[in-house]
């Protein structure tokens, strides 16, 4: 064989290696920095995360789990607590992957009654609901889109409730509920700034029966690759855009103290500072509340390339959350309509829900 | 200077032939042996892989109708394939359901005696995974091939992705794999592709030589992986493909002249 080829995939295999090292260091950092009972608890789960530990590094953490943290065991959160509460400045690395994990060992699952199914999914569609609201909510949705997934392996591996997927009616809900699923995915993604080309791929095959629906997501296409501009860092831009703004009307007014400055050329500038200072400060305060379409719309009257940039970037955001609302939406009352018109459950069958965590109400 | 020619096929679908027929391709190119890769698929598979322009597409010729009505219409069409076979090297990447009426043409045309006279060689594999359906299947394929293609070397490749193949041990499939395996059958494993990225890479249709070329970066963007996951990814990519290349590098013949 040409030795060339050889050495290219030796090359890539290298590479691989080494970043696999450097990515189990980064998730052995982060989980340093967690407390010993979150450990234990991601541990005790199995978390998907620590799939990507090396050997040693795993090694390295059960030797100091074991031999110095063994009383934190007690302490570990109880299923289904998450094990971690997360905030963004706590994610794990970004080179970890989002993984789906599969429904535990043993658990026990009686066949789900429509009224179950109902429950769980008013419980997605709160969390997708909310998630353009709240930037905490993101972790919780997160959860459910992974208990969703879960739920739904477990269901299919059912041979007595495989008959009733399979039916034509079943799929149609299957469809809804994977897609919003699918959809609460696609939102962490917009939410974090990260690049959502597969979510969208995942969607539009979730929807490849449904062309309508695939047909809405066009208007994400263009921001796939980049992702949108998360949400803390366009307020972080408004800010500094503010604070850039205080102190050149500091400025001009100091010169203007000092006489260096010719009043006929002060007053006009200082009323435009003024009048942006003010258009600011109400697209921050819409900002801060995720009005992104009213926060663009404050600064319209400002002819900054600065702040021309920043409103472009906040109505993408305003346009991509009322094009996943909407679909939310439409799935929300296909899946609660077809509930309405399905048959009742068979009788004798148990209503028992596995323990699924309900979802705290936002504050 | 005689050519060979190599053929990928089993009545079932879904037991990675047109993975195959990619690693293939790549592996003979890179031993210096390049294919003319020909798709026999009205799905085309291959095509999407590696591009219309680098495919020979090759359809049955003639509406389902016309065919009931006149079963030789295909036949005619793939009179172009024997052109091609007698002509280059080449990589046959036959889709799911046309081995039946590929072998009956092959059979009727008396390809195996054309291509002994020509001084073509011919390789056939056969994958299959470890599911009845395509074990069963893929067994016919050998046995039929082997009639059709007295002097051909026939290859079973065990495609391990949906498991492993102890069940099939003291079976009468195994038997028959041992009979085969005495009249000269090579059996072959194949493992699945452990890489995180895939599925994103049979999704976005990349052939090993574009993987392999892209950067992180692109890797990343185009599957939504971290930069340091992108890498491990393509190095998990890269090591399947040096793991295959050491199964099946002994098969690929040597160019002579």
């Amino acid at each position: 064989m040409n030795p060339h080829w050889l050495a290219h995939l030796d090359a890539h295999i290298a590479t691989g290696q080494v970043a696999a090292a450097a990515e189990s260091a980064e998730i052995l950092s982060w989980l340093l920095k967690l407390e010993p009972e979150q450990r234990w608890c991601l541990v005790l789960r199995r978390d998907p995360c620590l799939e990507r530990l090396l050997a040693e590094d795993y090694r390295r953490l059960l030797i100091l789990m074991v031999e110095l943290e063994s009383g934190a065991i007690a302490h570990a959160p109880e299923p289904p607590e998450p094990c971690v509460a997360l905030d963004a400045d706590d994610a794990p690395p970004p080179a970890l992957p989002a993984p789906v994990p599969t429904a535990p060992a043993g658990w026990r699952l009686a066949p789900v009654s429509r009224l179950a199914a109902v429950f769980l999914l008013s419980l997605l569609g709160a969390a997708g609901g909310f998630w353009l609201m709240q930037q905490q909510e993101q972790r919780r949705l997160a959860n459910l889109e992974q208990e969703a997934r879960a739920l739904l392996r477990t269901l299919e591996s059912r041979d007595d409730i495989r008959a009733e997927l399979n039916s034509a009616e079943s799929q149609r809900q299957r469809q809804n509920l994977l897609a919003i699923a699918a959809l609460g995915a696609l939102g962490a993604r917009l939410t974090d700034g990260r690049p959502f080309a597969a979510e969208l791929a995942a969607l539009r095959a979730v929807w490849s029966d449904a062309p309508e629906l695939a047909a809405a997501l066009a208007p994400l296409d263009a921001l796939a690759d980049q992702g949108l501009t998360p949400p803390a860092l366009l307020i972080d831009r408004l800010t500094d855009l503010r604070e850039r703004q205080e102190t050149e009307r500091a400025a001009l007014l100091e010169q203007a103290r000092l006489e260096a400055l010719d009043l006929d050329r002060f007053y006009p500038r200082a009323r435009t500072l003024v009048a942006r200072r003010a258009a600011a400060a109400e697209a921050l305060k819409l900002a801060r509340r995720s009005d992104w379409r009213g926060a663009a719309h404050a600064l319209d009257g400002i002819d900054d390339p600065d702040y021309r940039a920043w409103r472009a970037a906040a109505e993408q955001r305003a346009a991509a959350e009322a094009t996943l609302n909407g679909l939310l939406d439409r799935i929300w009352s296909q899946w609660t309509a077809a509930l309405a018109t399905a048959p009742p459950a068979n009788a004798g069958a148990t209503d028992a829900m596995p323990a699924a965590s309900p979802v705290a109400a936002p504050p | 200077m005689s050519s060979h020619t190599i053929w990928i096929m089993n009545g079932k679908g879904g037991v990675g032939k047109s993975v195959l027929t990619m690693v293939l391709a790549w592996l003979y190119e890179a031993m210096g042996r390049p294919l003319r890769p020909i798709d026999i698929d009205d799905k085309a598979k291959l095509a999407e892989f590696m591009g219309p322009e680098n495919v020979l597409s090759l359809r049955i010729g003639a509406s389902a109708e016309a065919l009931r009505a006149d079963p030789s219409l295909a036949y005619s069409y793939w009179d172009q394939l024997a052109a091609e076979i007698l002509e280059q090297d080449t990589a046959v990447d036959l889709g799911a359901n046309m081995d039946r009426h590929i072998l009956e043409w092959a059979s009727k045309s008396e390809l195996g005696e054309i291509l002994v006279e020509s001084g073509v060689t011919m390789d056939i594999y056969v994958p299959v995974t470890a599911d009845p359906l395509a074990v069963m299947g893929g067994i016919d394929v050998l046995e039929r091939a082997g009639e059709i293609f007295p002097a051909s070397r026939r290859i079973l490749v065990l495609n391990r992705i949906a498991g492993h193949f102890n069940a099939y041990e003291s079976t009468p499939e195994f038997d028959r794999i041992a009979r085969m395996r005495a009249e000269g059958l090579i059996v072959v494993g194949m493992d699945g592709c452990l890489s995180e990225a895939w599925t994103d890479f049979e999704r976005l249709k990349l052939p090993p030589q574009r993987i392999l070329a892209m950067n992180a970066a692109t890797v990343a963007r185009q599957t939504g992986l971290g930069i340091l996951a992108a890498k491990r990814a393509v190095g998990d990519y890269a090591a399947w493909l040096k793991q295959l290349q050491q199964s099946f590098a002994h098969l690929v013949p040597a160019k002579l002249g």
